[in-house]
């Protein structure tokens, strides 16, 4: 067991008790109480962040999956917004709360220490970041699910931008090295998750549980396929 | 009193099939379709090889559930008609979507025209994207694991095109409009055979080829040819380490026909003499690079759509976030 360990844990531990006080806070306003959610998430995001940084020191020693899941529940972890309310913020800190357990499970379970790639490079690290980005989307559109009237943030657009931008510039520099485009069934399945975001994008604003529920799939594909479950 | 709403169909009509709602549900189809190939591998087109490697694969992963999945059109739902006939219906109503956003423009009053041009362009894109893949379909090809030898230039099979190698380089050139990429680099070998008075015997790899005084093979993997005149067959094999991996060398083995006697075993670094029974094979090495040539006549088109349709989701998002309604919105 690594320093990483614990950190996870505590952050894990903060966080779920961070989903309780608000549904507390829900049933009945107590003064500070939100205020006080929103520190403990903010720990719980620094807990991660240290402990994404030992993980990434020892990265042989350390399954490949938890080197990809906690960064990701670290840019994901701060999801406590005032103007929404009480079971909006929780169902916002459940895929969160997931990634952040399947990575605990996978640092203390059957799974073997040293399989973790020693290649994972930068790159790896800011693919965390973007999907931990999406795994935030993912949390506002279950948000949204619960109160439909709820706009979706700019990062929902920004990270739609962000990911044209990758996509079409993977596009065009594959059809200029290989002169087709998608040939490889990954390829294949980001265009389709591209199109999925561009739908929610496109969706009528009358219809914002379509919207929360495309946006919620894509972000959903798009983590399964960095995590290589698809 | 009461009012009398005439509606008229045809507006309703063109309403609907301009909507947000249609285009999004045949995204989201469109999107099925591409998601699908992530669990089910798609037939490989034309290479009897990966299509073999393929079929291996797929009856390993789904079982006695393969019949069923393929039937389903499931492990080639890119190349089905269903999924043409969707991305059909794509290019018809973005064009449709284009027509009305046209008229759209030339309504609005000058200031408000930019607002529009974003997702405009992203439609204009789009088609000529689908353009660019229907020309790719239809009159584009593309050749896989081509081997092609040193300093010599190759026809790709099926076409009028070539591709040749430098060895002193390594550059590749190609005839106009194709693209190629380099996948790898192949020993491989030139034989010779001659008796022991110089004369040169004749070399054939199979009963039904031609006989050849040159032969010149790829050492991927294991290589046989005969020498009827000397009743001699060789085996040529690229040379393995103890542990099994490769090394440098070419492993040579005559054997006598009939009845299939070893006669000589030998490691030949590079190029070299190795004499059998009187009979001198000479072998030189010869690399080969394999090589994916392409020709797509989309090119243009798709890259030149792809361009469009990032600059018009960009615009188009930008737009909205200045808090200036989308066209859809305004309605």
């Amino acid at each position: 067991m690594t320093i990483a360990t614990p950190l996870i844990g505590i952050g894990l531990g903060a966080l779920l008790a961070a989903a309780g006080l608000t549904l507390w806070d829900g049933l009945g306003h107590i003064r500070g109480l939100g205020r006080a959610v929103r520190a403990i998430a903010w720990v719980t995001c620094a807990a991660w962040s240290v402990a994404t940084l030992f993980l990434w020191i020892q990265k042989p020693d350390h399954p490949t999956l938890v080197l990809q899941l906690i960064p990701m529940a670290a840019v994901a972890a701060p999801l406590i917004d005032r103007d929404r309310s009480a079971w909006q913020n929780a169902a916002a800190m459940l895929p969160t709360l997931i990634l952040a357990g399947v990575g605990l499970y996978a640092i203390t379970g059957p799974t073997h220490p040293g399989d973790g790639n020693p290649d994972s490079t930068l790159a790896g690290l800011v693919l965390s970041v973007y999907v931990g980005l999406a795994v935030r989307v993912f949390g506002e559109a279950l948000s949204a699910q619960v109160d439909p009237s709820t706009p979706m943030s700019r990062l929902f657009d920004g990270l739609y931008v962000l990911f044209t931008m990758l996509i079409g510039g993977n596009a065009l520099l594959t059809l200029w090295q290989r002169g087709f485009l998608w040939e490889g069934n990954t390829e294949l399945g980001l265009a389709g998750v591209w199109l999925v975001w561009s739908g929610a994008w496109l969706s009528p604003p009358r219809h914002p549980r379509l919207r929360a529920a495309l946006v919620a799939g894509a972000t959903l594909l798009l983590t399964l396929m960095a995590l290589g479950a698809m | 009193m009461n009012t009398k709403i005439v509606r008229n169909p045809w507006h309703a009509i063109w309403q609907t099939v301009t909507s947000d709602g249609l285009l999004v549900a045949l995204l989201a189809a469109v999107a099925a379709g591409l998601l699908i190939t992530l669990w089910f591998p798609q037939m490989p087109d034309a290479d009897p090889i990966a299509y073999a490697r393929w079929l291996s694969d797929v009856q390993t992963t789904f079982g006695g559930t393969t019949d069923a999945i393929q039937a389903l059109g499931l492990l080639s739902i890119t190349r089905s008609l269903g999924f043409r006939v969707l991305l059909a219906l794509l290019a018809a109503i973005l064009l449709l979507r284009l027509i009305e956003q046209g008229d759209r423009l030339l309504a609005q009053s000058k200031h408000r025209q930019w607002a529009l041009w974003s997702p405009a362009l992203a439609q204009v894109g789009a088609l000529l994207l689908l353009l660019g893949q229907l020309f790719a379909h239809l009159w584009g090809w593309q050749v896989r694991g081509l081997l092609v030898q040193a300093d010599e230039q190759a026809t790709v099979p099926g076409t009028q095109s070539w591709v040749a190698v430098s060895e002193s380089s390594h550059k590749v050139t190609h005839s106009r409009g194709v693209v190629v990429v380099v996948e790898g680099y192949e020993p491989g070998v030139q034989v010779a055979a001659s008796d022991r008075t110089g004369r040169s015997l004749n070399l054939q790899q199979t009963p039904q080829a031609e006989s050849l005084e040159l032969l010149t093979l790829t050492l991927d993997k294991e290589r046989f040819f005969a020498i009827p005149e000397a009743g001699l067959v060789i085996q040529l094999a690229p040379h393995q380490s103890e542990s099994g991996d490769a090394a440098d060398g070419v492993d040579v083995r005559a054997y006598r026909s009939p009845p299939g006697r070893l006669e000589m075993e030998q490691v030949l670094t590079g190029s070299g003499e190795v004499i059998v029974d009187g009979v001198t094979l000479q072998l030189s090495s010869t690399p080969f690079t394999r090589i994916t040539a392409a020709s797509n006549p989309g090119l243009w088109p798709a890259g030149l759509g792809l361009s469009l349709i990032v600059v018009g989701v960009v615009g188009s998002v930008l737009r909205r976030g200045q808090g200036i309604p989308a066209a859809e919105e305004e309605q």
